[in-house]
């Protein structure tokens, strides 16, 4: 991962002349220096355009996507802000870079050589950065997934901390190319302390565009290494984007930045993940916390398991806490509560009501039929056992239950669920 | 990552990727945190089987979806590929089988070539067998590759959600997080009627016959 040296064909590769490294780098700082004034372009000499490292980019590309408007205006869709909402028109090709810090000395230039299927665009950066990229553009022969690859230098001087974005925008204009959903992330690194990270995920929900950012990382003194790590493509299996920020080979101790773009239900780290669907999931932090419990009192407190009678046998349903709560506000209302040990987890939660039974099994287990609102059983009633510590409990428990779990059923007006044919008058 | 058939929730919620030999305790371990009960049966899982499993913590209610892989090679199916967008991990053994600790390097590896830098704890199951045939001191993998161990038990429940709350913790980056009670609402109230009632008689009956599942001792309670 991340050495895109390896995943370019020879023959497409235009090769460094020669390797950056921590000497060299500030010829090039000067260099770039002179090269330029703003809003011009000119063509790089032969001598500094060795010295660049070229960057190419291919993705695929319907057949009938023309090469969008090369001839009107090359600057017509080149947007500095990464976009999460993809455009409907045609785009060439984008390609802006963002440095954060030097944000001023910033210059782009774009060329295109009219309706060919090549975009080049070429950034110079007059203080220190020279990003050249070339984007290529690739008929579908293969529908499938495919990568887009792209790689980018960055020279940066040794003091300064930057970011750098390149993003890249592609609009096709096909609305079949399902496959074609390419997901990219596009990240930050900031030098100075842990990366943030950001991830921006497409997905072709069979709209028409394809939007990818890529993401190029600046590192200090990079020299040979490849520092820009290409998107997964979108399979069948998964859209989202996964990236890791490539290892540093500087001095300085590195924490890959890793981020996961999924489909809109995840965030990894809380609030640092992002993603263009809009479903963002709520940070991490500190919350109010209810029992619901709080209008009641626990008459009954003893440590117990739970089990259940499924399918003609006893199935565990945790140990924990067993209490027996009353309402404090009024009515003597009860119920039952009990949370696993641990985790917490409700695992019973029923009211008491005045037809319960209850019916001592073997020394210590106590069983009866309850409504439990948690949990994933049946409908209705079920029957549950609890067995505690010794028989002394089960004693106790039997005699809180039988306290508040009502009035008696005799009386007509407290059982109206004993109005049934059979025992009416 | 949410597979295209489950519910998706508007909670934070994390791939859990569960790995390690097969017959460790894997799935009983799953089942334990999903429905309280310990599965006594072995019976191998086929490729994987994913479960959300919701915690409620001071820092409000987060989701595992458990991925929990096959340990039996021969019912591996994908095997990493079930490793892809995992966000955190589970990497178990069996305390009473040596070869299960000795395959604790290799499930590692796997994992890591899939899925860089995620938090990943080591744990060793079946503590509460007496037949240990991996003592505590002999387990050193973790140390050297910086992961969080414990001990633990499904079947007694020693630690056992100890594994989710260090990676919940990993997660949230907050070292403090905790489990909180999970609420409960007032339930409903119980209307039953004669053949409902019958009916749970009957089954009473039957139930009062059929022994409480013993666990040969008390520990239930320790």
């Amino acid at each position: 991962m991340g050495d895109a040296e390896n995943v370019f064909p020879p023959s497409k590769k235009r090769a460094a002349g020669r390797e950056l490294t921590r000497d060299s780098a500030g010829i090039d700082d000067e260099e770039d220096v002179n090269d330029l004034e703003a809003g011009t372009f000119k063509k790089a000499s032969e001598e500094v355009l060795a010295n660049r490292r070229i960057v190419k980019v291919r993705r695929n590309r319907t057949a009938s996507n023309a090469p969008a408007a090369p001839s009107s205006n090359p600057f017509a869709s080149i947007q500095l802000v990464p976009t999460t909402n993809p455009t409907s028109t045609p785009v060439a090709a984008v390609t802006s870079v963002q440095e954060s810090q030097d944000d001023a000395k910033k210059e782009t230039v774009k060329e295109t050589d009219g309706g060919s299927e090549e975009a080049e665009s070429k950034v110079d950066e007059v203080e220190s950065h020279e990003v050249v990229s070339e984007a290529e553009e690739k008929k579908p022969e293969s529908a499938d997934a495919e990568l887009a690859k792209e790689e980018a230098e960055c020279e940066a001087k040794k003091t300064e901390s930057k970011v750098e974005e390149v993003e890249y925008h592609e609009a096709a204009s096909e609305a079949k190319n399902v496959e074609s959903a390419d997901a990219e992330s596009a990240k930050e690194v900031t030098e100075s302390e842990a990366q943030k990270t950001e991830s921006n995920k497409v997905e072709d929900d069979g709209e028409k565009n394809t939007e990818k950012a890529a993401a190029v990382n600046s590192f200090q003194q990079l020299s040979s290494t490849q520092n820009a790590f290409t998107g997964i493509v979108g399979t069948g299996f998964s859209s989202s984007s996964f990236s890791f920020g490539s290892v540093t080979k500087g001095d300085q101790p590195s924490f890959p930045s890793f981020n996961f773009g999924t489909n809109g239900n995840s965030s990894l780290f809380g609030p640092v993940s992002d993603n263009t669907e809009g479903s963002k999931t709520p940070s991490i932090k500190q919350v109010e916390v209810e029992t619901g419990e709080e209008n009641e009192k626990a008459v009954f407190t003893a440590d117990s398991v739970l089990f259940e009678f499924i399918d003609g046998g006893w199935k565990e349903r945790g140990k924990g806490e067993l209490k027996v709560n009353v309402s404090t506000t009024g009515n003597e209302k009860g119920r039952l509560v009990m949370r696993a040990k641990g985790n917490y987890r409700l695992i019973l939660n029923a009211s008491l009501f005045p037809d319960m039974k209850l019916a001592n099994m073997e020394k210590k287990g106590i069983t009866f039929a309850c409504l439990n609102s948690t949990g994933e059983g049946k409908d209705g009633l079920s029957t549950f056992a609890l067995k505690f510590k010794d028989a002394a409990i089960v004693d106790e428990f039997r005699a809180v239950v039988t306290q508040h779990k009502g009035i008696n059923t005799n009386t007509d007006a407290a059982a109206p669920s004993l109005k049934t044919p059979e025992n009416s008058p | 990552m949410a597979l295209p058939n489950q519910q998706t929730v508007d909670y934070p919620s994390f791939k859990l990727v569960i790995v390690g030999d097969g017959g460790i305790g894997k799935t009983t371990f799953v089942k334990r945190h999903l429905t309280g009960e310990f599965e006594k049966k072995y019976e191998p899982t086929i490729g994987v089987e994913v479960h959300p499993l919701d915690f409620f913590t001071n820092c409000g209610k987060i989701r595992f979806y458990c991925w929990d892989t096959a340990g039996q090679e021969k019912f591996g199916g994908l095997r990493d590929g079930y490793y892809v967008h995992g966000q955190c991990a589970i990497i178990m053994f069996d305390v009473t089988a040596r070869l299960t600790y000795k395959n604790v390097p290799t499930w590692y590896r796997d994992l890591c070539r899939v899925c860089e830098n995620i938090p990943i704890v080591l744990c060793g199951n079946k503590v509460d067998m007496k037949n240990r045939q991996v003592k505590a001191k002999q387990v050193t993998f973790h140390r050297k590759k910086n992961l969080q161990y414990y001990e633990i038990s499904a079947k007694s429940n020693y630690n056992y959600e100890k594994p989710f709350l260090y990676l919940a913790r990993k997660l949230a980056g907050d070292a403090n997080l905790h489990f909180v009670e999970s609420p409960a609402l007032a339930p409903p109230e119980v209307q039953i009627d004669m053949a409902a009632q019958k009916e749970h008689e009957d089954e009473l009956v039957k139930a009062l016959i059929q022994p409480l599942p013993d666990d040969d001792d008390d520990d239930a309670f320790d």
